[in-house]
C-alpha cells in the first residue's frame, strides 16, 4: 500500500506545472552554482598547489557547491511537499483516504516516499555535475559520496518537516511558508555566533553543522542520527497530526 | 470473514460533541446515543432536516471521525480496534465528492479500487463496471476538473461502490443531480440493495419512500424513528412533517443545548 500512495503522489507532482517550474529553476541555479565555483576552482589553482593539504575537487566542491546546493534544496524540499495532505484537505479529497483501509503510518511513509523519489532527482543531478568532470580529474569518490548522502539526508528533512506542515493546514501555500521559515531559521541558528557557551550548543542543532562532516568526507555518528531523527520525528508529528484530525474533525 | 450471528452494521451509543475545541464550555452534541443495526441487503434511507446530525453519523460511521462515545462495528469487525479489516467493507460517498481533479475518471477509479484492495488483476473489471453503473462512459477519459456537478456526483458514487463493498453509505447522493440522474440513481441504490447495506442521507422523504426498505429520522443528533418503511404508514409521514414544521428558521439552532 505504501507503494501504491507513493506512486499516487509522484504522478501527482509529475503532473504538476508547479513541480516543473520549481524543477527548472533548481536545475538553473545548481548548474549556475557548479559553474561559478568551478570556475573558482581554477582560478585558486595557484594558491592550492602552495598548500600541504590542499583540497581535491570533490573536498572543493562539497563545502562550496554540494553546501549551498543543501539550502537551496532544503527550502525546495517544502514545496514539493505542501501538497500531499493539505490540498487533499482544501479540495474535500480527504475522506477518500480516510475511509479506505489504509493506515496512517503506511499514508505517510507512502507520501514521504513519492517526495523523496522527486527530491532524489534533484540530488542525483547535483552529484552528476559533480561526476561530469570525472574524466578530466581524479575526483574523491569516497568523499563525494559522503556529500550526496549528506545532501540526501538534509533534503529529506526538509521534505519530511514539510510533510508536517502540510498535515498542519488546509492551504498547501501556508504549509511550505512555515516549513520554509523553519528551515531558514534552523540554517541562519548554524550560522550565527554565540557568546555564551551554553548557548553556543544550539548552532550544533542546526543541519549546516551536522552537514558539515558529510561534506569533509567524515560524517560523526551523531550526523547521521540528527537526519535519521529529524526525519521519524516529522513523519511521526504527521501521523499524530493526521490521526487528531480524525478525532477531531477535518 | 464475517462472523456468524453479527449483523453487517452494528452501531451503539455514538455520541459526537458539536465542538470538541470548546468540550466542557458548551455541551451541545452533534449526534446523541444514536444506536442501531444493519443487515446485508438493507436500503435505509437516513433521514433528517439540515444539521440533525445525518453527515456526522455517516462520518462516524464510515471511519472518518471518532465518535466521542459509543462504537460501530461491522460484519463484527470494530472501527476502533480493527479499523482496516472494517473500513474495507465500506464503501462511503461524503457530502462532496472526494475526487481528485487533476486525474482522469478511469484512473482516479482504479487508484479507490487499489486502495480498497481490489486486487491489480481486476481492477480493470471493476472499473468498467462502475463506470457503467454510474453511467461514466463518455467521460471515463476525461480529466475530473472539465466534468460538471453532476458527473462529479456520479464519480464519487462509483469510487464508493468500486470495490463491491459490503456496505454502502451515501451522504446525500442526490445532490447536484437532474431529475433524470435522480431517478437513474434510485434505480442504481436499488440495485446495490441486492448485494449490499445501503445507507444514504437525504432530506426528501419522497427520495426515500421511492428507494428504501427502512427508514431512520434524526432529529438534533438523536434518533427519533427507526421504521420497516412497509409498516411505517403514516406515521413516519407525520413525524417528518411535524418535526418540518418545528424547525427553526436556518441557523437559528446553531449551538442550541442538547438535552
Amino acid at each position: 500500500m505504501i507503494g501504491l500512495v507513493a506512486r499516487h503522489e509522484i504522478r501527482r507532482l509529475a503532473g504538476s506545472a508547479q513541480s516543473w517550474v520549481v524543477a527548472a529553476t533548481i536545475a538553473a541555479v545548481a548548474g549556475w552554482l557548479f559553474l561559478s565555483r568551478l570556475e573558482r576552482w581554477l582560478a585558486v589553482q595557484d594558491e592550492l598547489r602552495l598548500q600541504d593539504h590542499a583540497p581535491g575537487l570533490a573536498g572543493f566542491l562539497g563545502t562550496t557547491f554540494l553546501a549551498p546546493l543543501a539550502i537551496v534544496l532544503s527550502v525546495v524540499a517544502p514545496l514539493y511537499a505542501m501538497r500531499a495532505f493539505a490540498e487533499d484537505r482544501r479540495d474535500h479529497v480527504w475522506p477518500l483516504w480516510q475511509s479506505a483501509p489504509v493506515s496512517l503510518t503506511a499514508l505517510v511513509l507512502g507520501r514521504f516516499l513519492g517526495v523523496s523519489v522527486a527530491l532524489a532527482g534533484f540530488v542525483a543531478l547535483g552529484v552528476a555535475m559533480v561526476l561530469s568532470l570525472a574524466p578530466f580529474v581524479a575526483l574523491d569518490l569516497g568523499t563525494l559520496a559522503s556529500g550526496a548522502a549528506g545532501l540526501a539526508a538534509c533534503t529529506l528533512a526538509a521534505g519530511a518537516l514539510g510533510l508536517w506542515c502540510s498535515s498542519l493546514v488546509r492551504a498547501p501555500l501556508a504549509g511550505a511558508t512555515a516549513a520554509v521559515g523553519a528551515v531558514l531559521l534552523a540554517w541562519l541558528v548554524g550560522s550565527a555566533r554565540f557568546e555564551s557557551p551554553a548557548l553556543s550548543g544550539i548552532a550544533s542543532l542546526s543541519p549546516g553543522t551536522r552537514l558539515a562532516g558529510f561534506l569533509q568526507g567524515a560524517p560523526a555518528t551523531g550526523d547521521v542520527a540528527y537526519f535519521a531523527i529529524a526525519v521519524a520525528l516529522f513523519l511521526a508529528l504527521t501521523v499524530i497530526r493526521l490521526d487528531a484530525l480524525r478525532h477531531a474533525g477535518g | 470473514m464475517r462472523p456468524t450471528g453479527d449483523p453487517l452494521l452494528a452501531a451503539r451509543g455514538l455520541t459526537r460533541l458539536r465542538d470538541p475545541a470548546r468540550r466542557g464550555e458548551v455541551a451541545t452534541h452533534s449526534v446523541r446515543d444514536l444506536g442501531f443495526a444493519l443487515e446485508r441487503g438493507e436500503r435505509v434511507g437516513l433521514l433528517g432536516l439540515n444539521g440533525a446530525g445525518k453527515s456526522t453519523t455517516l462520518d462516524m460511521l464510515a471511519g472518518c471521525l471518532v465518535p466521542d462515545a459509543g462504537e460501530v462495528a461491522i460484519a463484527g469487525h470494530s472501527l476502533a480496534d480493527d479499523p482496516l479489516r472494517a473500513r474495507a467493507l465500506i464503501g462511503y460517498l461524503p457530502d462532496r465528492p472526494p475526487v481528485v481533479d487533476d486525474m482522469r475518471v478511469d484512473a482516479y477509479l482504479a487508484l479507490a479500487a487499489r486502495l480498497r484492495r481490489v486486487p491489480k488483476a481486476e481492477v480493470g473489471d471493476r472499473v468498467d463496471a462502475a463506470i457503467g453503473e454510474c453511467a461514466l462512459g463518455e467521460v471515463r477519459r476525461q480529466r475530473i476538473a472539465t466534468l460538471s456537478k453532476g458527473y462529479r456526483q456520479r464519480v464519487g458514487i462509483a469510487q464508493a461502490i468500486v470495490h463491491r463493498p459490503a456496505l454502502v453509505l451515501l451522504d446525500e447522493p442526490g445532490s447536484g443531480l437532474d431529475p433524470r440522474q435522480s431517478e437513474e440513481l434510485r434505480a442504481l441504490v436499488r440495485r446495490l440493495g441486492e448485494g449490499a447495506a445501503v445507507i444514504f442521507s437525504t432530506h426528501l422523504l419522497a427520495e426515500v419512500r421511492e428507494t428504501c426498505d427502512r427508514i431512520l429520522v434524526m432529529h438534533r443528533g438523536a434518533l427519533v424513528a427507526d421504521r420497516r418503511l412497509d409498516d411505517a404508514g403514516e406515521d413516519v409521514e407525520s413525524l417528518f412533517a411535524n418535526l418540518v414544521a418545528d424547525a427553526p428558521p436556518a441557523h437559528a439552532d446553531d449551538g442550541r443545548r442538547a438535552a
